[in-house]
């Protein structure tokens, strides 16, 4: 594993060169002072010690909004020509979050199989995933409860660990070590010290962390089913089936196809979904087999945090980002579930 | 970076946009910190993008010659809009000229639409079709409280600990209101729900009471009255604050609160309850929305009014009244004068002085006009000749409207300024292909009076202009020169002539997402907190004779509501995918044994009789609705010669 540090000025000019060679998405500041992933033209933009994590996901940059996946149009009388999209351009991720990279390697599996749909995986296998470790985490993260980060121990590209006056990178991949070589300019190698500095703030994230939530208890109610209706009907009294929660969230990955007319030709369309919405499990008959809001949460929460899960993806699918707590307008999120979940049986095991 | 806000309900969330590389609007992102939004959107909010880029929107201006539409150009469009209103204006009168703006389009594009209806060509008649919900809730308000708004803003009603919500299904009116609600609720708030329907609301509220529609007000008084008796008032506030108190009470020194229950069956224990509960709350909020005209009268908001005054939930923080219903900017079409009676910033034609009148540019005195129904009736009787339509496809009264379309160019000159296509666009003589909202910038004003700053995010589609803009040159083509280049400019003429949007100017709304407050009189403090400030308890007087007749032709009263995922007429909500998707018909709910009783079953389809009217809709049982009311679940005008009743409205249902 090659280690190197770049000191904060060196990096700042390593992001500029970076910007210049390639394209590069980053963390940034809005106008509001909240923090945003986005395509970045040079350093200034860069903010890697925005406060909180970005509002959207990384997800987006591989599994978009809203993507036409081929566009149709006809040919003479009776063909149909059909133009799929070219390859996507390579990247640079430059500051992902762990639980944010966890989260994109997370959809791409779900993409990969059964059939593997390139519109996704291309783009993450197109991508140099520089990560940024956290050591002061947010105020709804739980990254730590859900194998999410804070620190990863392999995986991306590079890490970024901020040391204070630099970042210690370190490097899992050749490909990583490729790019570093292409700037060495910037960087120099780590020291001892520098090495010692990022143990120590890696273990002392753990301690930092502000929301416990009892993932383990969770995956194990819900997995035996062991959840009393009552909370269903409690939380889907007050769920307002936005979709703010899979929007919002890394690991989900819910779309709708539709065509469109985009100006000559048509357009297949992939877009995001949420089957927190009544219509999104509807079928042709009108039968909805989850026609209330708390159906559609249990069968969320399922999704996320069963052993199914575990066994399908090797994980849960939660990242523990803390995302959906600050989204839902309802405080009817993940952590909020599982701390309910635990306050509940815990109170019925006294009973 | 650019952002906007939602174009849907008045709670005004603000995004920004996901732009794709071949430069499509692709998506809209929560502002994290904004005190409205606070990182997430609804339903709508999140798939709104779509419309902008739908395949239907107008792109081309056109004009009827001989009979048949054609494609034009914005100069010849435009000068034939101009010329026919000025020219139908000179031989008939200003009063034959009517102009009809949206609650949709921003503060700028209707101070423009007043400024030519009052300033050039003199005419009075001016209004939007909010006239059926929001405006006389908002009338009321500024009558009763010399604020169309009140007091209480989001984070205000989050502190509630007790919330009297009025003919508001709020989490499909107003989610935002909706979240605040649940937070006050979380921390240990009650909830009282006054509503015919039951909606996701009353299944949250520790307190329901399914008035029959029409009898809003007996109950409001009921709890007045109540209050009265067992001297449950804030004397105090009353001798400070208010005048009138004597009247109010002789007004209600008969009511007999229990004679009422007899005949409309609803516990009189519950409403003194309730009652008790306002009152004794140290911040109690009363939230009504644009169905608290499901009852057809104007006695249930000065009731409302009186309730808060009395128990001393008025003229103070996190008290008093908050409007949750209505569109993006009905706020701001209302205080931009989109009104037959009054003028940007609620000043009434009647009272209107010279210095307020000089001050709008307006010369001679205002007058007085037709309101939006008043002008669509006025149609067949050839008072009205010309309409000059920006943003409406007036399918609120459908009879009217039928009568418009039938009579097509030959009943009245009609101009459209409009996104997408309609019938309305199909017969007008001017179609004038407009932006949506993501293409330019402006302002809006939300529930809480917030005025808010929108940018473009998205390169305008087809050959549209921003409404303002459309105005400005129809103003130019009938010689007169407003003299705006810019949007923003006329922001800034809003801040200098409308005193509650004194601090409004551009510059000031550039600097912050979270926008500027407004106050009634520009000053920066609440004016409810002047020592001065005292209002009039009036009474509110009683709905008219209302009798349940169930035997007979219409025997039940029907209400409609809307849909998570539906909006207004459905133009834009229709033409997003993940919304148009959520129902395929107007669902009619009836209580199990109406249902038997007029021998319908659940998904029958089934036809709606009015008196006037006919609808057809899909059956739904639904136990918890009270007998003899009706629910209509309003998913789309899917066929824009639908005659929907408006409701509330007597019916009989029948099986197709």
């Amino acid at each position: 594993m090659v280690k190197v540090t770049f000191d904060k000025e060196n990096f700042r000019r390593f992001a500029d060169h970076l910007c210049a060679d390639q394209t590069v998405i980053a963390p940034a500041l809005l106008p509001d002072n909240s923090a945003i992933y986005k395509y970045v033209t040079s350093a200034d933009e860069v903010t890697l010690d925005a406060p909180g994590v970005p509002i959207l996901s990384a997800k987006e940059f591989f599994f978009e909004t809203d993507e036409a996946l081929f566009t149709f149009a006809k040919e003479n009388n009776s063909g149909v020509v059909i133009t799929r999209p070219t390859d996507p351009n390579p990247r640079v991720f430059l500051g992902i979050r762990s639980c944010d990279f966890n989260g994109v390697m997370f959809i791409k599996q779900f993409f990969a199989a059964p059939f593997v749909d390139e519109t996704v995986t291309k783009k993450v296998d197109n991508t140099v995933f520089i990560s940024l470790g956290c050591s002061e985490p947010a105020e709804n993260c739980f990254c730590v409860c859900c194998d999410g980060g804070p620190f990863m121990a392999a995986g991306p590209d590079s890490q970024l660990v901020d040391l204070g006056d630099r970042y210690l990178c370190e490097t899992f991949t050749d490909r990583g070590e490729a790019l570093l070589s292409a700037y060495a300019a910037y960087h120099e190698p780590a020291r001892s010290e520098d090495q010692r500095r990022a143990d120590e703030i890696k273990s002392a994230v753990d301690r930092k962390f502000r929301r416990r939530s009892y993932m383990a208890t969770g995956v194990k109610q819900m997995s035996s089913n062991a959840v009393p209706q009552k909370i269903w009907d409690r939380l889907g009294n007050r769920c307002i089936s936005c979709g703010s929660c899979a929007f919002v969230c890394p690991t989900c990955t819910c779309f709708n196809v539709v065509d469109r007319e985009l100006g000559a030709v048509g357009a297949r369309v992939r877009t995001w979904d949420s089957c927190s919405y009544s219509g999104f499990t509807r079928e042709v008959s009108g039968h909805n087999p989850r026609p209330a809001p708390g159906d559609r949460l249990k069968r969320r929460f399922f999704h996320k945090l069963s052993y199914q899960c575990l066994q399908s993806n090797g994980r849960i699918g939660c990242v523990g980002c803390g995302r959906c707590v600050a989204a839902c307008p309802a405080q009817v999120d993940m952590s909020t579930f599982v701390a309910t979940l635990r306050d509940v049986t815990a109170g019925e095991r006294h009973e | 970076m650019n952002s906007t806000i939602c174009p849907f309900c008045s709670c005004g969330c603000r995004t920004y946009p996901r732009i794709s590389p071949d430069e499509r609007l692709t998506g809209l992102i929560p502002l994290k910190n904004h005190p409205v939004s606070r990182g997430s959107l609804c339903v709508r909010g999140w798939n709104s993008y779509e419309y902008v880029t739908h395949p239907d929107r107008l792109k081309v201006p056109r004009v009827a010659k001989n009979g048949q539409q054609v494609d034009s150009t914005w100069e010849e469009a435009i000068a034939h809009a101009a010329d026919a209103l000025t020219g139908i204006a000179g031989q008939w009168g200003p009063d034959s000229v009517g102009f009809i703006g949206s609650s949709r389009c921003s503060n700028e594009d209707n101070y423009l639409l007043m400024k030519l209806a009052r300033g050039v060509l003199k005419t009075g008649n001016i209004d939007t079709a909010d006239r059926l919900a929001q405006f006389p809730i908002l009338d009321a308000l500024n009558e009763g409280l010399e604020s169309a708004a009140f007091t209480v803003d989001l984070e205000d009603l989050a502190d509630a600990d007790f919330v009297l919500a009025v003919g508001t299904d709020l989490f499909t009116d107003c989610p935002k209101v909706a979240s605040r609600v649940i937070e006050a609720l979380n921390r240990g708030a009650k909830l009282a729900v006054v509503d015919p329907r039951t909606t996701k609301l009353t299944k949250l509220a520790h307190y329901h009471l399914p008035s029959y529609p029409g009898t809003g007000p007996l109950w409001i008084n009921g709890m007045i009255t109540h209050l009265i008796r067992k001297e449950k008032v804030d004397a105090a506030f009353i001798n400070h604050k208010t005048s009138g108190y004597h009247l109010l009470k002789k007004e209600l020194a008969d009511f007999s609160l229990s004679r009422a229950e007899a005949e409309f069956g609803i516990s009189s224990d519950l409403v003194k309850a309730v009652s008790e509960l306002f009152f004794a709350a140290d911040n109690a909020v009363i939230v009504v929305g644009g169905n608290t005209t499901n009852f057809p009268d104007d006695t249930t908001i000065p009731a409302l009014i009186n309730l808060a005054l009395i128990t001393g939930h008025a003229g103070k923080n996190k008290s008093g009244i908050i409007m949750a219903g209505g569109n993006n900017n009905s706020m701001g079409a209302w205080d931009m004068g989109v009104a037959p009676r009054h003028l940007p910033g609620g000043v009434a034609v009647s009272t209107a002085g010279n210095d307020v009148i000089s001050r709008l540019g307006l010369e001679g005195a205002p007058r007085a006009g037709y309101a939006y129904n008043e002008m669509l009736s006025r149609i067949s009787t050839g008072d009205i000749r010309a309409l000059y339509v920006m943003g409406d496809r007036l399918l609120s009264f459908t009879a009217e409207r039928e009568e418009l379309l039938r009579s097509g160019a030959n009943g009245v000159f009609l101009v459209v300024q409009d996104i997408f296509p309609s019938k309305l666009t199909d017969i007008a003589d001017v179609v004038l292909p407009a932006m949506t909202h993501f293409e330019r910038g402006g302002t809006f004003t939300n529930l809480e009076r917030r005025v808010q700053r929108f940018d473009p995010v998205h390169v305008p589609r087809g050959d549209t202009r921003a409404d303002w803009d459309i105005l400005n040159a129809v103003a130019r083509a009938m010689g007169v020169e407003f003299g705006f280049d810019d949007v923003f400019q006329i922001t800034d003429e809003i801040a200098s002539v409308v005193p509650a949007y004194h601090y409004m100017t551009s510059a000031n709304l550039g600097d912050d997402v979270a926008g500027v407050m407004c106050r009634a009189d520009g000053s920066a403090a609440e004016p409810y907190l002047q020592e001065t400030w005292k209002v009039e308890l009036r009474p509110s007087g009683f709905p008219g004779e209302f009798k349940i007749d169930t035997d007979g032709q219409f025997p039940l009263i029907m209400c409609s509501g809307g849909f998570p995922c539906f909006w207004g007429t459905g133009s834009r909500s229709t033409r997003i995918h993940n919304l148009a998707r959520e129902q395929n018909a107007y669902e009619l709910q009836l209580n199990p044994n109406d249902a038997q009783r007029y021998s319908v079953k659940r998904g029958w389809p089934v036809r709606i009789v009015a008196p006037t009217e006919k609808a057809d809709a899909i059956l739904a049982i639904n136990d918890e609705l009270r007998e003899g009311v009706a629910h209509l679940r309003v998913h789309k005008i899917a066929d824009e010669s639908a005659r929907i009743p408006r409701s509330p409205v007597r019916i009989r249902v029948e099986s197709r």
